[in-house]
């Protein structure tokens, strides 16, 4: 019973530090991230009068911006913000979504939110167990 | 570099068929993946994960216009296996037999049938896109940009005319064939966002 005591407290330390790191990490994603067109840049004139940056690559999505070299500078009046495809392939950066961080986020906090509730009821058993004289 | 107000006589003289090819027949261009042209071609699909976006630069085909007649045609064509999606085991279940199967189905293609202008830049076109083996017929707005043959386009790389093609549309997959079954269901989105950008040269 003793093992199954220690065995709860790791585990609601462990489950516990997972599930604040989660609001740390979404957090930290969240600040580092912005609505970005990711786009591969005109390597030639623009000859057809196109404007922007270059061949915009999807749609508009919130990209976590870790290393800043691979956005582009937008031109003089144009609101929309660039993401260097060019750049994070050469680089091998994934362009990574902000929307992937909260689904691997929220995922962690339900399975750790779980084991904190298990490990708690395990420990409330093994207290309860150990507290009762032979 | 090229000045906007330059940009606009080549196509105005373009338009009001004062150029060269005013009086000839539609022009042909060959769309190449080689030189200047930087082609791209890309599959958006919305998923649980993240939106992610199957590209390639390997885009292929022929097409003809007539910037007097304000019409034309063609094929443009991306074989299955081209597209990358950044993930090499997500790239190897998109080519599988439970989704494209660029086995079975190496290409995906749309061939102009009917061209209307509208105004501008933009065409009406209606064709046949074939995606799993699967032809359908679809219709979308188009922006064409001829650029005629100069100092500029040859110093960039290009040879004779120049066109450029851009079209978006959504194709809904079990339309086609493509359907989403087992794990992948409600996770992965039933309509995907194609959009192409092409430039066919006319030498």
């Amino acid at each position: 019973m003793r093992f199954v005591k220690w065995f709860s407290v790791v585990v609601l330390a462990l489950a516990t530090i997972a599930f604040l790191a989660t609001f740390a990490i979404e957090s930290y994603a969240a600040g580092k991230s912005g609505i970005y067109q990711l786009v591969e840049p005109r390597t030639t004139e623009d000859l057809f009068g196109d404007g922007g940056v270059g061949t915009e690559i999807g749609s508009p999505q919130a990209f976590v911006i870790l290393d800043e070299k691979a956005v582009l500078p937008s031109p003089p009046g144009d609101t929309k913000r660039y993401l260097n495809k060019t750049y994070l392939d050469r680089n091998g950066i994934y362009p990574l979504q902000l929307q992937t961080v909260k689904f691997f986020t929220s995922t962690t906090r339900l399975a750790s939110g779980i084991a904190m509730v298990l490990s708690a009821v395990g420990l409330w058993f093994a207290h309860r167990k150990l507290a009762k004289p032979a | 570099m090229i000045s906007v107000k330059h940009l606009d006589k080549i196509l105005v003289l373009s338009v009001l068929g004062l150029g060269a090819h005013a009086t000839a027949a539609p022009i042909k261009f060959k769309l190449t993946s080689d030189g200047a042209t930087k082609p791209i071609a890309t599959v958006e699909s919305k998923t649980e994960v993240e939106t992610f976006v199957g590209k390639t630069s390997k885009v292929a085909g022929n097409l003809t216009f007539d910037p007097k007649a304000r019409t034309g045609g063609g094929t443009i064509s991306v074989n299955v296996k081209d597209l990358s999606t950044g993930v090499p085991l997500r790239d190897d279940h998109m080519n599988g037999a439970q989704w494209l199967d660029s086995a079975k189905f190496p290409t995906i293609s749309f061939t102009a049938k009917e061209v209307k202008f509208v105004k501008g830049d933009q065409y009406q076109v209606k064709g046949n896109f074939t995606l799993h083996g699967v032809t359908k017929s679809i219709t979308t707005m188009v922006t064409v940009k001829h650029v005629k043959e100069s100092a500029e386009t040859k110093a960039q790389g290009f040879k004779g005319d120049i066109l450029q093609v851009k079209a978006n549309f959504a194709v809904k997959l079990d339309d086609y064939g493509v359907i989403i079954s087992g794990q992948a269901k409600g996770k992965v989105s039933e309509t995907v966002n194609i959009a192409i950008t092409a430039i066919g040269q006319s030498k």
